[in-house]
């Protein structure tokens, strides 16, 4: 028996189509046009959601120094804080700030309010401007201790520190500037890994040297 | 002696293979190095 699949409820055969086709009214429509919107919204949905997890970005944030509020930056990265450090010292250097001519280590002694304190930093971006950095690395959670959030609070000297209201080219250049830290931990965790695996190369190669020695031995006891 | 030898000889040829493995993943992280 041959079945014939029902129509679509909003698509109708025959003689009544023939009849409505040229007389369609907007409820005809409706529904179809529904299930693509939702369809699309998902996809939107879907997408942004890639999107957002995929890279982060450096946002506006207030955050608490010295018991004041004060405008400043989070960012969000993939890495523990040790990393998270790390790059902090690497991007620094690439403005041609050394933090450690005043001693290995130093900078982490140079607090305020937990915050470590860089002086005199020169963006590119801005003209031989000299900017203090204070920055803060927490790890994103108790349960997300391999992730770490970056605090940044940018000055120009003491507590006058910059907001986007007041200095927006300087508060876009830090943004861009703590944005790089996304790309700058990538590559400094990739050179972490790549040391590691070159170690890994060559524990592999003593083992061999010492498997041919073994042989060697061995061979020589037959004799 | 000789089942000693070719125990060894059979893990020299692991080694080998493991040093090729671990070679290709050291190449592979470098590469990503070069689209960062």
């Amino acid at each position: 028996m041959l079945r014939v699949k029902p129509p679509h409820p909003w698509v109708t055969f025959g003689n009544e189509t023939r009849k409505k086709q040229n007389n369609f009214s907007v409820s005809d429509f409706v529904p179809l046009k529904l299930k693509k919107m939702t369809r699309l919204y998902v996809m939107i949905a879907f997408l942004f959601t890639g999107i957002m997890t995929g890279s982060s970005q450096a946002t506006f944030t207030t955050i608490t120094i010295d018991k004041k509020i004060q405008p400043g930056l989070v960012l969000e990265l993939p890495n523990n804080t040790d990393v998270a450090e790390s790059t902090i010292l690497q991007k620094l250097k690439e403005t041609g700030y050394n933090p450690e001519t005043k001693g290995e280590l130093f900078w982490k002694k140079n607090k305020l309010d937990g915050f470590y304190a860089f002086n005199g930093i020169v963006l590119a971006a801005l003209n031989n401007q000299k900017l203090d950095m204070y920055f803060k690395v927490e790890p994103k959670s108790k349960t997300q201790k391999d992730k770490s959030t970056i605090y940044l609070l940018v000055s120009k000297g003491y507590d006058n520190f910059i907001s986007p209201e007041v200095d927006t080219a300087t508060f876009a250049a830090a943004t861009a500037f703590l944005n790089g830290f996304v790309a700058g931990t990538a590559g400094y965790r990739l050179n972490l890994d790549i040391e590691e695996q070159g170690k890994v190369v060559k524990n592999a190669e003593k083992n061999l040297a010492s498997l041919q020695d073994d042989d060697k031995d061995l061979v020589r006891e037959d004799r | 002696m000789q089942a000693n030898l070719r125990n060894n000889k059979n893990d020299q040829a692991m080694q080998e293979k493991e040093i090729a493995n671990q070679k290709i993943k050291l190449e592979e992280l470098k590469t990503k190095v070069v689209k960062l």
